[in-house]
């Protein structure tokens, strides 16, 4: 079965699978699904494939390498898979990708792996391309954007959800943006569960054993939460980090561009170990094969990626405010108030 | 019943562990991992290790990804792989002052397996970096004080080729890791690990009894349930007439294996890049926390590690080195020969 993808007409992908179901990658990239796509820039084909290997360094047993080629074998914890990329550095990208999960995740998300992957070959496309991917959450208002930046757990996606239902805000993405000049793209992903939680949870965190019920009854009945208020494209108006503290107080101070160039970069590179599923896994799988990758060939563009990257959001935050804003490991609305009233007096700032 | 175990490489950087005995105990892995570092001198050392469990000094931390507690010169997390787990918790590894590193570890029985490998090596390396001795993944030999390296990651045959040389003559510096500073290369003495693949004749005439009856033990695991298990052998225990601690660096030759032997000279700037990557691919946990931290503190020392790497190697390896590229295939014995020839043409 094929299905297609359109990211702004930047990126178009084009994903195939055999006999297993597909939902759940459909749900992640539902927002930029389309009905066909001529000539795709990533195709990635799921499902059991013989890697064709000749001719390749090997690096540390398990990593095939050779020009715009990659082939890699692993396993962790609950999970199993090999993945092969052609056009691994330039030209169009194909990937084969297996991967075997086992436990209650085989049912849930049976193809969680072959998302992540996906996700950085779209986040090295576009790289490519000076469109940026960063992991960090985006809100826009009278078309500036304001993005929320932060690692897992930093509480960025309840910030989002309470900025959209109590400050009028729209959304451009609850886990990425994608950054070009001046510009904010959206990149929603999964707006299923986060439309659910918008409409009925109070944080991220409070999933109790009903939702997860509710969820699951409305995902078979095919719910599609329109009601979203997406934007799609937005001036970059200011950057917050949101970083989580074990204290009480709430603490925002500027934050000099390059630090935060150097963060948005280490977020991103350090995503990738990271299962959103909480599989007690840390696979990495798409930067180890950057890594094993650049060992063969140091000046490749691959080798060079993530320094290109900071040079481009060099350039993008030079114009842009910069913040650090430190706020409990507990959640109150009156962090919410506090980002709230400091994101007013930037709109009168910027304007 | 604690016991005190004292390290020094080259009396550059020194190191103690404290922890209790036991045969399963991480103490007693770590032993067995830098026993050729044992030293009785256990005063002002830069990094003491604890052993044991303790509770995490966390309070008032920024909390990344729900499991890494970081704030200003700390660092403590939980962490696994596969059936593996340990905390660890790391402090004092920003001062200016060097003997302030303190780290306290505990872990499973899996856990006190792997610990030397997953973090202190790269504990030992970041140090070593920081007082401009950066540490390589390859192997060492020398002749005449003229040393010749292998740098390679796993898989590659840099132990085999080395230990070949050893049986002609050579003299060995490490077979795993080398220190490299100011044009001189410096011994690191680790086990060699063996498996049922690597195991060369002259390695089994010169190991002892014992080794060699938990060589055959884990031999017959890995043929029963097929859990593969290294056996470790202390170098120096095997050809105590042929280590060398320091000589001059002559040739790096960088390896990854391929199809087919090909030989190409390549520049000083390129081979970097590669030893870069190559110490990137192996620190793969380590450098987690370390990108961890220097999301919080972009900054810090830590967040500069690798640029002061590549300005230590640029140091270390004066223009006078020679540097090879080198395409290895399977055939060992066919590399050696050619790498030999190489080795011998001066």
């Amino acid at each position: 079965m094929k299905r297609f993808y359109n990211i702004h007409d930047i990126l178009k992908l084009e994903v195939n699978s055999g006999v297993s179901s597909l939902n759940d990658l459909d749900r992640e990239f539902a927002f930029f699904k389309c009905e066909r796509v001529n000539d795709p820039d990533i195709i990635l084909n799921i499902g059991n494939f013989k890697p064709s290997t000749s001719d390749c360094y090997v690096v540390d047993h398990k990593y095939y390498v050779r020009d715009n080629y990659i082939y890699y074998l692993d396993s962790e914890g609950k999970a199993k898979w090999s993945v092969e990329i052609f056009g691994f550095e330039d030209g169009r990208t194909t990937i084969n990708f297996y991967s075997s999960v086992k436990g209650i995740q085989r049912l849930l998300n049976p193809n969680f792996l072959a998302k992540d992957i996906l996700l950085r070959t779209i986040e090295y496309k576009l790289g490519r391309m000076e469109y940026y991917l960063v992991h960090s959450a985006g809100v826009s208002r009278n078309g500036t954007a304001y993005l929320l930046a932060g690692r897992g757990g930093s509480l960025k996606t309840t910030l989002t959800m309470d900025l959209i239902r109590k400050g009028g805000f729209h959304l451009l993405g609850d886990d990425h943006v994608i950054l070009n000049g001046e510009n904010v793209l959206s990149f929603p992903e999964n707006l299923q569960i986060f439309g659910y939680m918008i409409k009925n949870l109070e944080t991220e965190v409070s999933w109790n054993f009903i939702d997860k019920i509710k969820f699951a009854y409305k995902l078979m009945r095919g719910c599609k939460y329109n009601n979203l208020k997406i934007n799609n494209l937005s001036e970059i108006g200011a950057v917050l980090f949101i970083l989580r503290k074990n204290g009480h107080n709430i603490c925002i101070r500027e934050l000099d561009r390059r630090e935060a160039t150097d963060r948005l970069i280490a977020n991103n590179m350090v995503d990738d170990f990271i299962s959103p599923q909480k599989l007690d896994i840390s696979t990495g799988i798409y930067l180890k094969c950057m890594l094993a990758y650049s060992y063969v060939f140091p000046h490749s563009e691959v080798a060079k990626f993530y320094d290109s990257v900071r040079e481009g959001l060099k350039d993008i935050l030079r114009s842009v405010l910069v913040y650090e804003v430190e706020i409990p490991s507990k959640y109150s609305i009156s962090t919410f108030e506090r980002i709230k009233s400091f994101i007013d007096s930037l709109e009168k700032e910027v304007a | 019943m604690l016991r005190e175990m004292n390290y020094t490489i080259h009396n550059i950087f020194t190191f103690k562990v404290i922890g209790k005995r036991g045969f399963f105990g991480a103490l007693k892995n770590i032993d067995v991992e830098y026993k050729n570092f044992r030293t009785n001198n256990g005063r002002k050392p830069d990094l003491t290790i604890y052993l044991g469990n303790f509770t995490p000094e966390n309070h008032d931390c920024y909390i990344v990804d729900n499991k890494y507690y970081i704030k200003e010169n700390y660092f403590y997390c939980e962490d696994s792989y596969k059936v593996a787990r340990w905390k660890f918790e790391m402090t004092g590894f920003e001062s200016s002052e060097t003997n302030s590193l303190r780290v306290r570890l505990h872990t499973n029985i899996p856990g006190g397996i792997i610990i030397p490998g997953f973090i202190i090596d790269h504990l030992i390396g970041y140090i070593m970096n920081k007082k401009s001795f950066p540490i390589i993944h390859g192997s060492c030999i020398s002749q005449n004080n003229r040393a010749y390296v292998f740098a390679a990651q796993g898989g590659s045959g840099k132990t085999t080729i080395a230990l070949n040389f050893v049986r002609r003559g050579y003299k060995l510096l490490g077979d795993n890791f080398t220190i490299l500073h100011d044009g001189y290369a410096l011994c690191f003495l680790s086990p060699l690990n063996l498996f049922y693949f690597n195991l060369l004749p002259m390695v089994k005439e010169n190991m002892n009894t014992i080794s060699k009856i938990e060589y055959y033990l884990k031999y017959l695991l890995y043929k029963t349930i097929g859990i593969k298990i290294a056996t470790k052998v202390n170098v120096k225990d095997l050809f105590p007439n042929s280590i060398q601690t320091k000589s001059k660096l002559d040739t790096i030759f960088f390896l990854i294996p391929r199809k087919n032997f090909e030989i190409e000279e390549i520049s000083k700037k390129e081979l970097i890049k590669h030893l870069i990557a190559n110490q990137k691919v192996d620190s793969i946990p380590f450098l987690k926390y370390m990108l961890e931290y220097s999301y919080v503190f972009p900054n810090s020392n830590i967040s500069k590690h690798w640029i002061q790497y590549e300005e230590n190697l640029k140091r270390a390896i004066d223009n006078k080195t020679l540097i090879f590229r080198v395409e290895v295939p399977r055939n060992a014995a066919e590399t050696f020969n050619k790498i030999l020839s190489r080795v011998e043409r001066k």
